[in-house]
């Protein structure tokens, strides 16, 4: 008998037995839509995390207070700024910035509001585009001016309105009243814990006198002057703070210098880390559904030993046996591959409702259908075999 | 073309039970000639189906030669056994053997489709019509009686157009209506040139045959010539 004749036959088994191979299929089903979940979660994770750092300089470098428990108080304070500045050949700009909640208003308005008190270089080194207005100047840093930049999403929860109407209206910060410079173009990026969206930026001075005072710590974001300088930056930021603040060489750091390059790494070792779980599940999930596929085809090997020997007295090889049941089960497993694909991408839209990342991909479909197939391959063999190798009079006698 | 259709020599058949081997063929010796009507009789558990199968080549014997048609089938290998079963065998069973999921039309296609044979449809349709069975191409086996079943097996038997057609107890499981119906068919399938070895525990079916062949604890009591001047009574009576 010919593949496709055989083909035919196996498709005949499995239609013939509509109930029982849907059931069987089931797990093979569930198995592929979890492929194809996983997939696009795995790729959607992958490219959030690298739509959070594309913006971000892999040559930005943060310097930050150590952390709270240390057993001494740090002395980072925008000073250092100027020591950096001068200490460190290989750093091409540095700009401090401190930030704190505060009590913003405008109009009937009022929302607790991380505020950022920055420098004019703040823009440059965030990479910083304006939907209307501009960024902090100079000038206004050393004036202490009452002037406040405000992220997308803050402007328009303030204000309700567009960007083009704001600039140049006032707030009230802590009760202090602010002009409008601008409103920066959203990023739907987060920068540690804040969002820039989110942020009111005002003169890095302007904060410290009015609104968050002096003691707050400043966290200073550095440039280095290209990639290959990142390193050897690194170690200078470290040598000159410690000696700006005289720390003695038995003496652990008061400050963290951290680069956005080990920061983005590890967002996307996370996010490897979260694919390879969704992947064993799958796997799992398929090898469960194989194992269901065999036990049916057992069982049903078993039911049609007469039809076995029946088919044998009439002419069938071994191997046509072999066939019709092996393409069985492939076709269950096949089967069950298509419909837990249209299931997956079923499901896919209903995960955005979960704020989960997916990306639909070509990749997860070719995954799902290769791995459904090798599946009823796999696990379809031995019955198949046990079916061509039955004895054909025991078969016939079988009752 | 050989004259003798089966020609079986010093037919031993054994079979292993625990530590223990039966003997269940003891030295067979017979050839049916192409074109004979042959029944084979005897006791139960005597041996008769056991032969028929090596007859049918679904099982070897243990020792002695067997040819089919001239050629020796002790050398054949799996596949070239099936293809014999499916170009010169046909096979009819005492319990139909139907597959139960397919319509009769379907059923009687099985052996042709093993031979990608793509007229097979109407091949079937022709003969279920010889076999009286036009009007119920698409009605599954559990939809029939058991004459109708078996002559819609009759009909897969004859599909590939096989020289020999083997019936073990094809009237076992039927009514007299039925079994009349059915050695009828048997008798003008003989008179139309077919070679038939039937097996059959009933006296009045086994002397419509042209010869008996009387089996014993795995031996041929009588028959084992086909004398053509002596009827089966006649051997009988011996
Ligand atoms: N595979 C086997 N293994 C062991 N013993 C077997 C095997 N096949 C048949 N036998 C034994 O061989 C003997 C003859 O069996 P066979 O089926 O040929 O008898 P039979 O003449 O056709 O009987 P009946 O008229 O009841 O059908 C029986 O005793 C049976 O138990
Ligand atoms: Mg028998």
């Amino acid at each position: 008998m010919g593949i496709l004749e055989t083909i035919r036959l196996a498709l005949d088994g499995i239609w013939l037995n509509k109930v029982r191979s849907f059931l069987t299929m089931l797990g093979i089903i569930i198995g592929t839509a979890t492929i194809i979940l996983v997939v696009a979660v795995g790729v959607g994770s992958k490219q959030s995390v690298d739509n959070q750092f594309s913006q971000m300089s892999v040559t930005t470098i943060y310097v930050m207070a150590s952390n709270t428990g240390s057993p001494i108080p740090t002395k980072l304070s925008s000073k250092d700024v100027a020591v950096i500045k001068e200490n460190c050949p290989s750093v091409a700009a540095v700009a401090p910035q401190i930030s704190g909640k505060a009590a913003v208003s405008a109009g009937s308005n009022t929302e607790s509001v991380t505020v950022l008190g920055v420098t004019e270089d703040y823009q440059s080194l965030t990479n910083l585009k304006f939907s209307s207005g501009s960024f902090l100047t100079q000038e206004s840093v050393t004036t202490k001016e009452k002037i406040a930049v405000l992220g997308a999403d803050i402007a328009e929860t303030l204000f309700g309105a567009g960007p083009g109407e704001i600039v140049g209206q006032t707030l009230n910060i802590n009760n202090k009243k602010f002009t409008v410079g601008g409103v920066i173009e959203r990023k739907g990026e987060t920068l540690g814990n804040t969002s820039i969206d989110d942020g009111v930026f005002i003169p890095y001075t302007t904060a410290q006198s009015y609104i968050l005072g002096t003691t707050v710590t400043p966290r200073l974001t550095v440039q280095a002057k290209d990639l290959a300088s990142v390193k050897p930056a690194l170690s200078e930021i470290a040598a000159a703070l410690r000696e700006a603040h005289k720390l003695r060489p038995n003496m652990a750091d008061d400050f963290r210098v951290m680069d956005a390059g080990s920061k983005v790494g590890a967002a996307q070792e996370t996010a490897r880390t979260m694919s390879v779980l969704l992947i064993a599940i799958a796997t799992i999930v398929l090898l469960v559904g194989g194992i269901g596929i065999m036990n049916v085809m057992l069982v049903s090997v078993r039911e049609r030993t007469k039809e076995i020997g029946t088919r044998r007295a009439l002419g069938a090889r071994k191997k046509d046996v072999l066939r019709q049941f092996l393409f069985e089960a492939i076709g269950i497993s096949m089967f069950g591959g298509v419909l837990g694909v249209g299931l997956g991408e079923a499901v896919i839209p209903l995960l955005k409702y979960l704020e989960i990342e997916t990306v639909r991909s070509m990749q997860g479909l070719v995954i799902a259908f290769a791995f459904s197939g090798i599946v009823g391959v796999f696990f379809g063999f031995y019955p198949a075999k046990k079916a061509a190798d039955s004895n054909p009079i025991e078969a016939l006698r079988y009752e | 073309m050989n004259e003798n259709i089966v020609q079986l020599e010093h037919i031993h058949k054994e079979f292993s039970m625990g530590k223990n081997t039966v003997q269940i063929l003891k030295d067979v010796n017979t050839s049916i000639r192409r074109g004979e009507f042959v029944a084979i009789m005897g006791a139960s558990g005597s041996g008769k189906s056991t032969l028929l199968n090596i007859i049918g080549c679904l099982d070897k014997p243990t020792e002695g030669t067997y040819f089919l048609d001239g050629q020796r089938i002790n050398d054949l290998n799996d596949d070239e056994l099936a293809r014999i079963r499916n170009r010169k065998l046909g096979f009819i069973f005492q319990s139909f053997n139907l597959l139960p999921y397919y319509t009769a039309q379907k059923n009687v296609e099985v052996s042709l489709a093993y031979q990608n044979r793509k007229d097979r449809s109407l091949i079937a349709k022709g003969l279920l019509e010889r076999v009286g069975l036009g009007h119920r191409l698409n009605h599954k086996p559990a939809e029939m009686s058991g004459g109708e079943k078996q002559r819609i097996a009759i009909a897969r038997a004859l599909s590939t157009n096989p020289d020999l057609l083997l019936a073990d107890e094809p009237t076992g499981a039927l009514d007299s209506k039925s079994g009349i119906q059915v050695m009828g068919l048997f008798k003008e399938l003989h008179q139309e040139g077919k070679t038939i070895i039937m097996v059959t525990h009933d006296w009045e079916i086994g002397e419509q045959a042209e010869r008996i062949i009387m089996f014993k604890d795995g031996r041929i009591e009588y028959g084992d010539t086909g004398n053509h001047s002596l009827s089966p009574r006649w051997n009988l009576a011996q």
